[in-house]
């Protein structure tokens, strides 16, 4: 098989898993639009019976009790933050989880529009950094098609991510890291509004992409989540994105975020399993070599 | 062995009268930021110093590990290719028990249900489940599947269904997907943690042997931050391309 050939082939075979994708995510999202309590969308492990809704759970001190195994109906924003439908053959059509603005379209700056359609090409497939299996970031993570579990320490809210990754949210008034430490996942600090737990994040490192696509997230962003419990098994999930170097204005993403009862956490290795990623270097490759070959 | 062999963390005893933090429901309250200052995660074993690799006094009971004849050979093997066949140097995960006692600090968290233990190395994590609950069958991970439970003011953590592509150490010390640890976390006082693992693994030794060594509390540390192995790695070699409008900082 000569490379082009080889490049092909890694595209039909590409095509051929994005497609699965697509349709188990659309099964997903069927079965959490129909199914109501119970029927977790992605996992599928220990079905619980569908049941009237419970109120939300609460710690001993009375704050909401968010802790348990939890799937995001992220309705395919990890492919595209905006609504798109069958947009081409390769990728999966998507929701939209933009609530502001009210159009639902992302207020680029011109660059990073211009850099986000880039990153849609099948060369750019290789720069996604979790195609690598590096950490999702913030919120990324929240969003990809992969459970996580949420526990509520003295103190704390933690976040372990089936793909190997974490994040600890302080709910103790204390201040950021210095400007100068950055990290994957940024540095979150918490407090409760009411009923609601709102995480702000800085001190991000602006290596992580918002999804596969590319949208952009740089390291000027404020992340600032809010997770508003609406049931013992429902938080609606919102993150309001500030990031002056890439965007005109902040926006805001809406997801809704449901427990599983007896879920329990596997552990994806990712990294240590990942086969795929020369195949996409190849395609790039190929690419390059093609585009230096025309001038 | 003999008792002059047996390293001073062993000379301890499990409770010495000491205030120890408690959690709500009266068990030692683990959580904190955690730390060990063995020399284990190069060799187990008392060794000389290498390159790369400082002298270290061990942390095995009697300093001998207990290996079937093949594999003792292999450990050799190991110990000669160690810079390329140790699976750390792929950023693989370290597996348990070898996480515990890297260079890195980690992040214990508690609930009445679960321990969870986040490591700066990598963003890998434990959750060890303490409310009596099973885990799934035939299924292995790198970082092994760990249900604890209290004996006393002991958490007590059997730790089963490894795989076999981890390593104890630097040196090259291995165990097969046959292996299972028994964990015990024993407060000293409350800014010490013993740790001591029973190790079992027929298809490599010739019997049950045991680490041990503290874990001391940094309590100059507000949180744990990050080393992700393999982003270095390829952001290091090219791999990883860097992007100068959105990094911190610029490349």
């Amino acid at each position: 098989m000569n490379k082009r050939k080889a490049t092909l082939f890694y595209l039909i075979v590409t095509a051929l898993l994005l497609l699965a994708t697509a349709f188990l995510e659309a099964q997903g999202r069927g079965q959490g639009q129909g199914g109501g309590r119970g029927q977790a969308p992605g996992g599928g492990r220990g079905q619980a019976p569908a049941a009237k809704r419970e109120p939300i759970r609460r710690m001993p001190d009375g704050k909401p009790d968010l802790s348990g195994f939890y799937s995001a109906d992220g309705g395919g924003a990890n492919y595209g933050l905006e609504r798109r439908e069958n947009r081409d053959f390769l990728t999966p059509s998507t929701r939209g989880v933009i609530v502001d603005p009210a159009d639902g379209t992302l207020p680029y700056q011109p660059w990073a529009r211009a850099e986000r359609i880039d990153r849609d090409t099948p060369q750019r497939g290789y720069d996604d950094p979790t195609a690598h299996c590096f950490v999702a970031g913030v919120p990324r993570s929240m969003y990809t098609p992969s459970p996580y579990h949420i526990l509520q320490p003295p103190g704390y809210v933690v976040l372990l991510f089936e793909r190997m990754s974490w994040r600890q949210i302080p709910l103790d008034g204390r201040k950021h890291l210095p400007d100068h430490v950055r990290l994957w996942m940024g540095d979150s600090i918490g407090r409760w509004e009411g009923d609601t737990l709102v995480v702000e994040t800085k001190n991000l490192n602006g290596k992580a992409w918002l999804n596969e696509v590319g949208d952009v997230l740089s390291h000027a962003a404020q992340v600032v989540e809010r997770f508003t419990p609406i049931d013992a098994d429902n938080i609606t999930y919102r993150a309001t994105i500030t990031d002056p170097v890439v965007y005109t204005r902040p926006y805001t993403i809406e997801i809704p975020l449901r427990r599983q009862e007896d879920g329990e956490i596997l552990e994806v290795a990712c990294h240590e399993d990942n086969g795929d990623l020369h195949h996409l270097k190849d395609v790039r490759d190929e690419y390059r070599a093609q585009q230096k070959k025309e001038k | 062995m003999t008792a002059l062999h047996l390293p001073a963390a062993f000379t301890q005893t499990a409770t010495t009268g000491k205030t120890i933090p408690r959690t709500a429901d009266g068990k030692p309250n683990f959580q904190g930021i955690w730390q060990v200052r063995s020399r284990a995660s190069y060799d187990l074993q008392d060794h000389v110093a290498r390159h790369g690799m400082p002298a270290g006094r061990g942390v095995v009971e009697g300093n001998e590990i207990p290996y079937q004849p093949w594999a003792a050979a292999k450990k050799q093997e190991n110990f000669a290719n160690r810079q390329k066949a140790d699976p750390l140097n792929q950023c693989f995960m370290p597996g348990v028990p070898r996480i515990m006692y890297m260079e890195f600090p980690f992040h214990i968290f508690q609930t009445r249900d679960h321990i969870a233990m986040t490591f700066e190395w990598s963003q890998v994590y434990r959750l060890i489940y303490t409310n009596g609950s099973k885990g799934p069958e035939g299924i292995e991970f790198w970082m092994g599947d760990g249900r604890g439970r209290w004996e006393g003011d002991t958490l007590v953590v059997n730790v089963t269904d490894h795989n076999s592509k981890t390593w104890f150490d630097m040196a090259g010390n291995f165990h097969s997907e046959a292996l299972r640890l028994v964990e015990r976390y024993t407060m000293l006082d409350a800014d010490t943690i013993q740790y001591e693992v029973t190790i079992e693994d027929p298809k490599v030794f010739t019997r049950p042997w045991k680490i041990a060594m503290p874990l001391h509390r940094q309590k100059d540390m507000v949180r744990i931050l990050e080393y992700q192995c393999q982003a270095e790695a390829e952001e290091a070699n090219g791999d990883f391309e860097r992007e100068p409008r959105t990094w911190y900082p610029k490349p």
